[in-house]
């Protein structure tokens, strides 16, 4: 299990609001680590600190790939949130798959037939083959994101980061997603962002808590008093057979 | 029909005929970026602020077409850099930036002494108009808008897609962005003649939306959007010499009846497939 990530003292943030004060955090080959915390708490400002999209405003991030420390985004797969996609966009399934191998081009290029075949071939298994060619705004919520998770793998990364990939899908989408995650962690360090717990609890190994720091809990239970301490409000989702939210007891006055 | 092939006789009529060709391909392209990616208002909002560099030329005498260049290449790429930063209200700005343009330009114009000769061409466009040197800046133009998209087509595809991935790949979003808002902006500027400011909008949009009725692919749209501009450019052309009617508003006519027809050729055509 070898160090892929290094987070020394980050703070990042943008223009006007420092959002993430003195991270630190370490990324191995074969986490499987749950971003956890607060909407505004910072998980995404970290993705994107991690992605290169912004640069930290002290600290450092240290990537552990092999080649030159720039190429560190060719290691690296990423499957956005799904709300920012425009579903009337002319683009064909397959074509999404192949932008995924866009970083490791140069400026003018083709795709190889090594390329689109190793994206007919994910598509395939992904089940989504009779459709490669149709425009992406045609397909349902879980087939959109089986489309964004090949693209996010195609280039073969170390580390495969996801933000809040279970946000637009049905509960059967959802679990097939988090198996064939649980799969591809064999052989790729995940971070899997999500504002609640419940089911991601499973599959992840470890949690880490955002909410302005980052507190890492090295197991993939946590209750109440811990999220307390660290200072990371989020709900506790207990799944049952119909739905529910078990709230916070009643203090009793006497 | 004779009266057709006499005008091609006609010098004017010809440069008509090749400014129609250059502005369906310049548009066909711009319009296809400008409309997937839906910055169709920025466009109007660029397309407006032009006026007020037409009226600062008027006032200090030089080709007001590089008044018009100057203030939509600073308005679009302002525009630009204000999304971005995306901690304003961009649509607020836009319709600043629009009427900002437009008063700057009335004001200039007013206090030009003197008539103000080819005012309405600039505003409602005047396709017989178009001399060589209009020709050949728009010639420049299409000329390095082809390049740009043959060199960039993926990259453009891909950042207008999904940005937030594009710039987790580093595909040199901000570089990509600013070139091509630089570049709408001129491909307005450089046809206003033809369609006037207050038209322009929809050759950069009319013939794209038409296309996509009929593809959903990227690059297909691109050809026939050029394709359906150069037709409704034409027809409108024809139609205004013969009917002795402004070119430039019979141009716009012309193409949203293309696009009608289209729309409604689709619709019967799926009503006796059901039956």
């Amino acid at each position: 299990m070898s160090k892929i990530l290094e987070i020394k003292n980050l703070d990042a943030g943008y223009e006007d609001s420092l959002v993430l004060r003195k991270i630190n955090f370490q990324v191995h080959s074969t986490d499987f680590i749950g971003i956890i915390g607060p909407n505004g708490g910072g998980k995404t400002t970290l993705i994107k600190a991690i992605l290169g999209i912004i640069k930290p405003i002290s600290g450092s991030i240290v990537y552990h790939f092999p080649g030159k420390p720039h190429d560190f985004l060719k290691y690296i797969g990423y499957l956005p949130q799904q709300n920012l996609i425009d579903k009337k966009f002319p683009i064909s399934v397959r074509e999404v798959v192949l932008s995924g191998l866009t970083s490791q081009k140069p400026l003018i290029f083709r795709f190889s037939s090594a390329d689109k075949k190793k994206a007919d071939e994910l598509l395939e298994k992904s089940g989504l083959s009779s459709i490669s060619q149709n425009p992406v705004g045609e397909l349902s919520g879980g087939q959109l994101q089986r489309v964004f998770l090949a693209r996010a793998v195609i280039s073969n990364p170390r580390l495969l980061i996801l933000d809040e990939p279970s946000t637009y899908v049905d509960n059967r989408a959802e679990f097939e997603l988090y198996e064939t995650l649980k799969e591809l962690n064999k052989s790729i360090a995940i971070l899997l962002v999500s504002h609640d717990i419940g089911t991601i609890s499973s599959y992840i190994k470890t949690i880490a808590c955002v909410n302005g720091n980052l507190h890492y809990h090295p197991s993939n239970e946590i209750n109440a008093e811990e999220l307390n301490v660290y200072n990371c409000p989020i709900d506790i989702i207990a799944h049952g057979p119909v739905p529910h939210r078990v709230l916070q007891e009643h203090i009793k006055r006497k | 029909m004779e009266g057709l092939i006499e005008l091609i006789h006609y010098q004017y009529f010809i440069n008509a005929i090749l400014a129609s060709l250059l502005a369906a391909i310049s548009c066909g392209i711009a319009g296809t970026y400008v409309v997937s990616r839906r910055i169709v208002f920025i466009s109007g909002g660029i397309t407006h602020t032009s006026f007020g560099g037409i009226g600062i030329g008027y006032f200090l005498g030089f080709n007001p077409v590089w008044g018009a260049a100057m203030f939509s290449v600073l308005s679009g790429l302002g525009i630009e850099y204000f999304t971005r930063k995306g901690n304003i209200r961009n649509d607020s700005v836009i319709a600043m930036l629009w009427s900002l343009g437009m008063a700057i330009g009335v004001i200039f114009i007013y206090l030009t002494p003197g008539y103000a000769p080819n005012l309405m061409t600039y505003l409602f466009g005047s396709i017989l108009t178009v001399n060589a040197a209009d020709l050949y800046m728009l010639l420049g133009l299409t000329l390095v808008i082809i390049l740009f998209f043959s060199i960039f087509f993926r990259r453009i595809q891909y950042i207008s897609f999904d940005q937030e991935y594009a710039s987790s790949l580093n595909l040199h979003v901000g570089f990509i962005n600013y070139s091509l808002m630089a570049l709408v902006s001129l491909t307005i500027v450089f046809n206003i003649k033809l369609v006037g400011i207050i038209l322009l909008l929809s050759m950069l949009t009319i013939p794209q939306n038409a296309a996509n009725l009929l593809t959903k692919d990227y690059k297909k749209i691109i050809i026939l959007s050029i394709l359906i501009g150069f037709a409704g450019s034409l027809c409108g052309l024809v139609i205004s010499y013969f009917l002795n009617i402004p070119s430039g508003a019979t141009i716009i006519f012309s193409l949203v009846c293309i696009y009608l027809l289209l729309r409604l050729y689709l619709n019967l055509r799926k009503l006796i497939d059901k039956s």
